[in-house]
Parts: structure tokens; sequence; C-alpha cells
């Protein structure tokens, strides 16, 4: 005989029905519970109907409230609100053109570019005074010519749909312009500021001060909201073509260079982002302390930056204590910012950075993930002779690309156990992993051979006497009986690198202490290879990581290169 | 409630009318069966939540041209619900008919149970 109580831990319909009727064999008042056309089995499937619908409803609620666990967007922003979070709206990608105008050097706001390569129209957002007739200007991405420009201001807010570019803001109360609050703290009784916050269904809201933290605005005042509203946003990135349309009355303009083809388009932010973007922003609490706060706040400060990472100069190699370093891309393809654009992001990170520490963005390096050989054990009883294998170990290699991406994994364990579980007739497969960089030989012109300093910074763990590398020479009677006219590098184990030919097939070291490479950090430096003729070939440097498991970190990061056939063997 | 020891199946009424105590209402062994059964019978597929299967879903013949194709269908659906969630009774005979002039169905039962014999007779009207 069961327990005379109800079992309570159970949520699903047929484990409710078993405890309920688990609960009534107990009773001797009914006997009928467990045939299906009875009174008493119906109500056991209404109260186990009732109990199941509850405790989803239940489940659902409390998912909902917490932020690692809520589904809804709706749910997720609100949350986000609580800890001061504003997920990133719709961002509308731009360009800079340098322009000239036929008459005078006013461009007026709502001058049409369109860009024949994404077909998207880009626009000019306000009125833009060059000074000069020639001048570079920015355009944004619309759906229309001008701005939309909202005045329904109702209960002390203008709701802002999830269409538009919330970074475009523009707000004016009465025709004097308001600016975004950042923190109440630093607001007083007289501030003309706005407060932006996400409400329900993607669209957000603007309002102001209730008097003693910012102006307040009565409701009848005149109070005029503009915004972009971007149509393309990422289909629209990456135009480098634009044509200037005419406007009647206005001078016409001619485009002399796309300065900045348009980039930083994008659509509001996803859900697994503002999960895991507002924790870290409250941890940050809006300052720039650490480095991990220092990365999120540059990221929301600067909703065009796709991608950023952050570290402390004492992790560098020398460190650099007191120094903050930054790297960023505009878009997936790994473009980088103009140094005078990193300068302005470096500014702004400043004022939200601890005395004394100073923000220092670098370039990020991708370097190469080159696979060159491996074995592929298969079945026989599967596959007659293994053809087609090595395409199918390409194409799972390549879909996991660390695409450039800062922090990204190579995940080499991942890659071989979904090969051997998703083709049964790959029984082990095996390949090797290797880093390299390609040093143009363009950007490193003979006639400045003296200056040519290379530096590789893997920022992984290297084998010992596995680096390589390889380059035409120059004329010199030093190398006249070099097999090829190459001159290649290896290392001795010691954390040197050293030059040597073939000659006869047999190595002619030329220099034993040609740079270095620290194994720990993944440092190359080769320090001037004036023997190397830039005019007739590149210069490849190679190594071999520790762990196949490559991981991006700091300003390095990598993709994949060259993927050779590996051998099929049964 | 009392236990009631004398009778081998027990259930509420469906109805659920006062008894004598002044408690909900409650029936044995034939009249328990015979409620089941009319309920077995009443019931249309996906009716109950979560058990899609469940009835006979004869209802839903009413709104169909009637036929001998028609009824023999019934009579079989009606076999078949029993037998799965009716195992307390042993069919006899299952008699279905259908009055097209006031659009009615008929389906007379005749089942046995432990030492005992009873006919039960549903019937579905279309209201409208």
């Amino acid at each position: 005989m069961p327990d005379s109580y109800i079992n309570l831990s159970k949520t699903d319909f047929n484990q409710v029905r078993t405890s309920l009727t688990d609960f009534i064999k107990t009773k001797a008042e009914f006997s009928d519970y467990d045939f299906n056309g009875s009174a008493l089995s119906t109500l056991i499937d209404l109260l186990a109907y009732n109990t199941t619908f509850f405790s989803t409803y239940t489940n659902f609620l409390a998912n909902e409230s917490f932020i690692d666990s809520a589904q809804k967007r709706d749910s997720l922003v609100s949350l986000a609100r609580l800890v001061g979070y504003t997920p990133k709206s719709r961002i509308a990608a731009r360009a800079e053109l340098n322009v000239t105008v036929s008459t005078g050097t006013l461009i007026k706001a709502g001058r049409v570019f369109k860009g024949s390569d994404t077909g998207f129209n880009f626009i000019v957002k306000d009125d833009i005074e060059l000074g000069t007739s020639t001048g570079t200007i920015t355009v944004f991405q619309n759906s229309s010519s001008l701005k939309t420009s909202n005045t329904t201001y109702f209960n002390g807010a203008v709701t802002v749909p999830e269409t538009a570019d919330i970074s475009s803001l523009k707000v004016t109360v009465g025709g004097v312009e308001f600016s975004k609050a950042d923190r109440i703290s630093v607001l007083s009784a007289s501030s003309q500021v706005y407060f932006v916050d996400p409400i329900y269904s993607g669209a957000y809201e603007v309002s102001f001060g209730d008097g003693n933290y910012g102006v307040a605005v009565p409701e009848d005042s005149n109070v005029v909201v503009e915004y972009l509203t971007p149509n393309g946003v990422n289909n629209a990135n990456g135009e480098k073509n634009f044509t200037s349309e005419p406007v009647s009355g206005q001078p016409t303009i001619t485009i002399n260079e796309v300065v900045t083809p348009s980039f930083g388009g994008a659509e509001r932010e996803t859900i697994e982002s503002i999960r895991r973007n507002a924790p870290s922003y409250f941890q940050a609490q809006n300052r720039a302390v650490t480095a991990e706060d220092a990365e999120i706040v540059f990221k929301v400060e600067n909703p065009e930056v796709f991608d950023a990472t952050a570290w402390g100069g004492e992790d560098n190699n020398p460190p650099q204590y007191g120094r903050l370093f930054l790297a960023c891309v505009r878009d997936a393809e790994g473009s980088t910012f103009s140094d005078k654009e990193l300068s302005v992001f470096g500014a702004k990170l400043q004022e939200k950075t601890v005395v004394g520490i100073l923000p220092e963005f670098v370039q990020p390096t991708c370097y190469n993930i080159d696979v060159l050989s491996g074995e592929i054990i298969f079945d026989r009883l599967v596959s007659i002779d293994g053809s087609g294998l090595n395409a199918i170990v390409s194409s799972k290699i390549r879909e996991y690309d660390p695409a450039c991406g800062f922090r990204n994994i190579f995940p080499y364990s991942t890659i071989v156990s979904e090969l051997v579980n998703e083709n049964s007739a790959i029984r082990s497969v095996d390949f090797s992993v290797e880093l390299s960089k390609t040093f143009f030989g363009y950007e490193y012109p003979n006639a400045d051979s003296d200056n040519r300093n290379l530096y590789i910074s893997f920022a992984n763990n290297l084998v010992k006497n596995q680096v390589s590398g390889e380059f035409q020479l120059i004329s010199d009677p030093r190398f006249v009986d070099a097999d090829e006219n190459v001159g290649y590098i290896d290392d001795d184990g010691n954390g040197f690198l050293r030059f040597f030919i073939l000659e006869n097939n047999t190595r002619k070291y030329i220099n034993y202490r040609i740079g270095t490479v620290d194994y720990l950090k993944g440092n190359l430096t080769v320090l001037g290879v004036t023997d190397w003729d830039s005019s007739r070939s590149d210069l490849f440097l190679r190594a071999v990581p520790k762990s196949k498991a490559v991981q991006a970190q700091k300003q390095a990061t990598f993709s994949l290169g060259v993927i050779d056939q590996l051998d099929v063997n049964v | 409630m009392a236990t009631t020891d004398k009778f081998r199946y027990s259930d509420l009424d469906f109805n659920f009318a006062k008894s004598a105590t002044k408690d909900v209402a409650r029936k044995f062994d034939n009249n328990a069966i015979k409620q089941a059964l009319r309920n077995v019978v009443l019931t249309n597929f996906y009716e109950r939540p979560f058990r899609p299967s469940l009835g006979a879903n004869v209802v839903s013949k009413l709104f169909e041209q009637p036929s001998p194709g028609m009824l023999s269908e019934v009579r079989s659906q009606v076999r078949d619900a029993i037998e799965v969630f009716e195992p307390r009774v042993t069919l006899r005979q299952i008699l279905v008919d259908y009055n097209d002039v006031i659009q009615e169905l008929k389906v007379e039962i005749e089942y046995s149970f432990l030492d005992d014999e009873d006919t039960i007779e549903i019937t579905l009207e279309r209201v409208r």
C-alpha cells in the first residue's frame, strides 16, 4: 500500500496523475480510480491537468523572473533595465565621403547618397558646415531622406519604435537641445537631460527629470525627438560606391573619394547578447576599473564597434604597467578603425578609467591556422576506398573557423569527436595544427631593409624546435651556392631564431641570432632581415602550438588558412 | 465517508447529488459501471487533456450523413472503446440505430459483469 500522502514534486501530467491515483489507492471510499470511464478518473484527469497547467505556468513565471533563464525579450529587457543596462537598438550603417559642393560650404540635412552595391540610401542627418567647398562628411543609412521627427509627448514620455537607432537621438524641448543622462549622481535640478529606457516590444521611451534630478518637462511642452530609422542594418555595410542625388535649389555635390566604406550597421541586440552583457555592465558600474569593465563599457558606449577586447598592460610582454590596452574591429570581416577614430574612442573611454590609467588601442592581428598533415583512418565496411572523406574533414574544420574573432577558440577535440560520431566511415582522425603569418613583400620594401623588424605574438604556447620560415634571398656572393636562392629560418630550442641556407641540401647557418622566440608567450621577433629580397617573395613564419585548441587572446586572433589533403588509411 | 466493503466497485455520482448523509452521493457496482460506460461512449477524442484517444468519438458522427457504413463504424468504435477503457464488463451485443426524422442516434449496449447482466441505452440527439 503506498504512503498516504500526495507526491508534490511532479509536474508532468502523467506523473501528477499517478501521484493522485497512488493517494486515492490508500483511501477505501472509492475503488474506481483506475477505470477510465469512472467519474473519479475524470476528476483525477481534471486535477492533474490543473496541476500541470499551473506548474508549467509557475515554471515560466520563475524562468522569466531571472536574467539567466528568461526567454522572452520583453522579460529580459525589463530585467536588464533594473541593472541600468539599455540594450543596443538597431544601428545605422555609416560611411565617410570626401565631397566638394558646387556653391557655398553648407550641406543641408536630407541630402541623399545612393549606394549602388547594397541598394540602400545614405543621408546627411544634420546640416553640415564644411568651412571650405571640399571636406569629409559622414552619411548614415536611413529609410527616408530625413530623420523621423516624433512630437507625441504623452504621460511624460515619447515612445521611440523598435526600428529606431537610439544612438542617433536628438531631443529638443522648446527648441533647446537636451543631452542624454549617463548617471543620475551628477545631475542637478537644472540639468537639461533626457533618459532613454527600453520598454515593451523592443521600443524605447524618452523621458525627462523630476525637477530634482534633471529639469522636469511639463505635459504641454514642445518636445521633439528625432532619430534615424535604418532599414538596411547589417546588409548596408560595405558600400563603396555612392552617387549623390541632386536636389533642386541646392548645390551639386561631387564625391571625390569614399574615405571609409559603410560600416557599423547592425540589428538590435539579441537576447543572448543582452543576457551576457547586462550583468557585466552592472558589474562595471559604468566605470572602467578592470579590463573586463573597460571592454563592456567601451562596447556599450560605441555601438558601431562590432567586437572588442581589453587587457591590462601587465599582461603584455614586456609588461607595461599603468596602461589599459584595447583592440576592436568594425565588422565581422575584421576591418579595423583608423588611428583618428581610435583616438576618439580612447578619449571617450579615458573619462571612465581610473585616474592615471591610459587606454591605448592596438590594431588586432589575424594569424592563420594551417592544417598541413594528418591521417584519417576509415572503416572499409562502410567506405570502399575512403574517397570523399578529406572533403568531409575539411568542411567540418571550416565549420569551426575562429574567423578572426576575439577570444574565439579553435576546438580541435570537438572537431575530431564530431567527425567520428557523425561519420560511420571515419574510425579516427588526427591532424596537425600550425600557426602562420605572411609578411607581404610590398609592405617591407628592399630600400628600407635596415628597418625590417618583424613581430609576431601568437599568444599561445609554442613547441620548441618547430619554428620555420622561408623567403627569397637577395643577390649576394654569400648566397651563390644556395639551393633555389631560398633563405630559411628555424629556432634552436633555446629561444633564438637562426637564419640558414641550404647548399646541396646541407644546412649552412648564416646568422645564429637573427631573432628571438618566447615559447611561453608565443612571441617571435625577427630583427633586420636585410637578406630578404621582398621584391621577389613574401616572408612566411610558422610555428606549432603546444595545444591544438588554439585560443585567440588579446589582439591576436586566428582564422583558417591552408587545409591540405590528409592521408587516408584503413 | 464510510467505507463500504460489501461493494466491489464504488464511484462518485457524476450529478454530484446529495446523499442521505448530506455528503456527495456515490454509485456502487452496476450503477458505477453504467455511469462509466455512458461516460466512455459520450467522450470524444481529444476531449480529455493529455489523453487524446480516450472515448468512443460517437458524438462527432451525429454530423455525418447516416448510412449503414456509418452505423457499423459507430458500433465498432463503441466496442473498441469499451474493450480498452472499461475492462470490467464483457460485451454481449451493441445495437446502433439512427432516426433521421428527429436526427437521433441510439446506442444500446448489452453487457455482463461479475454474475450480472444488464443493458444500457444511450441516446444522442442533434439539437441544431
